[in-house]
């Protein structure tokens, strides 16, 4: 019998219950590691570095969310677009999240590359 | 057609979508975004479906069905906001319960009143044990909705009468809504109770008063309306006034109920309280669809050749009133999910 590997459970608790929202949640997260950005930049960001353009209603759900959650805080602005930053708690949220995806893969990964060389 | 209109405008119209509360706080950032978003992709109908969706997904949140509540730039969400939520969840979860108890009424009527027209040697097992479970189960809503009404009450008089004027504005007009509604139902269901066909025994335990009562509010809940020259015929005209308004009394008054629990500010230990009957509504609210759905797929037997349906038959309105049943408990569901998740964040207990 192959060794079963467990895998650690998700200590992300910030994204636990974002449920549908998670993916856009943990794309507007990483994005908002590099620095405040408005809706926009983020959407142009994330586009960028993932290959999702988040469609305007999504993004601004998963952002309602984020800011509800105090992962993400709005800063004043003086034009109309408003830009959000990352707060303490969203970047533990993140980072939790982020290892266990890391985990995942590895994990996934790795059985990949044993099937392979077996085959 | 909408494609060839400045993007600032078209974006102004995506907006509508959302409602006010929302706009109020994401509106103007919300707009640049899809002015930005038309300028790049002037045609794009994942975009509509998309912030269609959002902002439908957005008004669940304001009805306390969905997400989470909205809280001012650069601020987080406060305890108050997550009782409001509280507050909107249960208001819903209200509304829903009373179009189930409205159907649940009709149909429990129409199985008691079949009930009469059989021996007792003739009557279906699986009828009369709907009829018993169903009744069981409608009393216990009616209870669980009398117990959660005392203490919202209670706190509506309180606010009315120590509250300031900004406080009893906000409340007058809903509650004199509510009272006439109320006032409207009670009369006119005292009125027409009178022709209940269950007087003189109606071979259920539920007390005649209210059965009498539940089956005369709920009169407008009827196949006659899809005949309308057979809906004239058959009913003297007060009955038929009575059938066309006491729906829109009921209506007004629930909006009008839901409006003041928004408006009550009920306190947390409140909230807690009726939290808890909301959850138990919620476990009854599946006995009287599982009862009722099995009636009507048993129900069989049907017209005899061009004569009147024979009793315990499930016509087209109890089929409708079980539809009715089956899409309000997901809704109930979901309010009363939405309240524990919010009154549980906002004790601190996330």
């Amino acid at each position: 019998m192959p060794k079963r590997e467990r895998a650690p459970a998700d200590d992300g608790a910030g994204l636990a219950g974002f449920g549908r929202y998670a993916g856009p949640a943990t794309l507007i997260l990483s994005s908002l590691a590099d620095g405040p950005k408005h809706g926009y930049a983020l959407t142009k960001d994330v586009e960028e570095f993932a290959g999702v353009r988040l469609a305007p209603g999504t993004l601004y759900e998963a952002l309602a969310r984020l800011e509800s959650q105090g992962l993400t805080e709005a800063l004043e602005s003086a034009d109309r677009r408003r830009p959000y930053r990352l707060t303490a708690a969203g970047a533990v949220a993140l980072q939790a999240h982020l290892d266990a995806q890391r985990r995942a893969t590895e994990v996934g990964l790795r059985r990949l590359n044993a099937n392979r060389v077996t085959e | 057609m909408s494609a060839g209109r400045p993007p600032a405008e078209r974006a102004a119209r995506l907006l509508r979508w959302y409602p006010r509360p929302w706009r109020d706080r994401y509106g103007a950032e919300f707009t640049e975004l899809l002015i930005s978003d038309i300028e790049e992709r002037p045609r794009s109908v994942r975009r509509a479906v998309d912030v269609a969706r959002g902002g439908l997904v957005a008004r669940l949140t304001q009805a306390g069905l969905a997400g989470c509540p909205l809280a001012a730039p650069g601020r987080a969400v406060t305890p108050q906001l997550r009782y409001r939520q509280v507050s909107a969840s249960l208001g819903s979860l209200g509304g829903v319960l009373a179009a189930f108890l409205m159907a649940g009424a009709a149909l429990w009527s129409g199985l008691v009143i079949d009930r009469q027209a059989l021996p007792p040697l003739a009557r279906p097992a699986t009828a009369l044990l709907a009829t018993d479970v169903i009744s069981v189960a409608m009393l216990a809503l009616l209870a669980l909705a009398a117990a959660a009404a005392l203490p919202v009450l209670a706190t509506l008089a309180v606010r009315f009468w120590a509250g300031g004027r900004a406080v009893r504005k906000a409340l007058r007009r809903p509650a004199a809504v509510l009272l006439a509604g109320v006032t409207f139902l009670f009369i006119g269901g005292r009125h027409f109770e009178n022709g209940w066909p269950g007087t003189g025994g109606h071979g259920s335990f539920v007390p005649a008063g209210l059965a009498a009562f539940e089956w005369a509010t709920s009169l407008s809940v009827s196949a006659y309306w899809a005949h309308p020259a057979g809906f004239f015929a058959s009913f003297p005209r007060p009955e038929v006034y009575w059938m066309g308004t006491s729906p829109l009394a009921l209506a007004a008054s629930v909006i009008a109920a839901v409006i003041l629990i928004r408006r009550a500010g009920l306190p947390s230990r409140v909230l807690a309280f009726e939290v808890r009957l909301a959850t138990a509504a919620c476990a009854v609210m599946p006995v009287v669809f599982g009862a009722a759905a099995c009636w009507v797929a048993t129900s069989g037997g049907s017209h005899p050749a061009g004569g009147l349906p024979l009793p315990f038959h499930a016509g087209l309105i109890d089929l409708a009133c079980t539809a009715l049943l089956a899409l309000a408990l997901p809704l109930a569901a979901q309010a009363a999910r939405t309240a524990r998740r919010e009154l549980r964040l906002a004790q601190g207990r996330a």
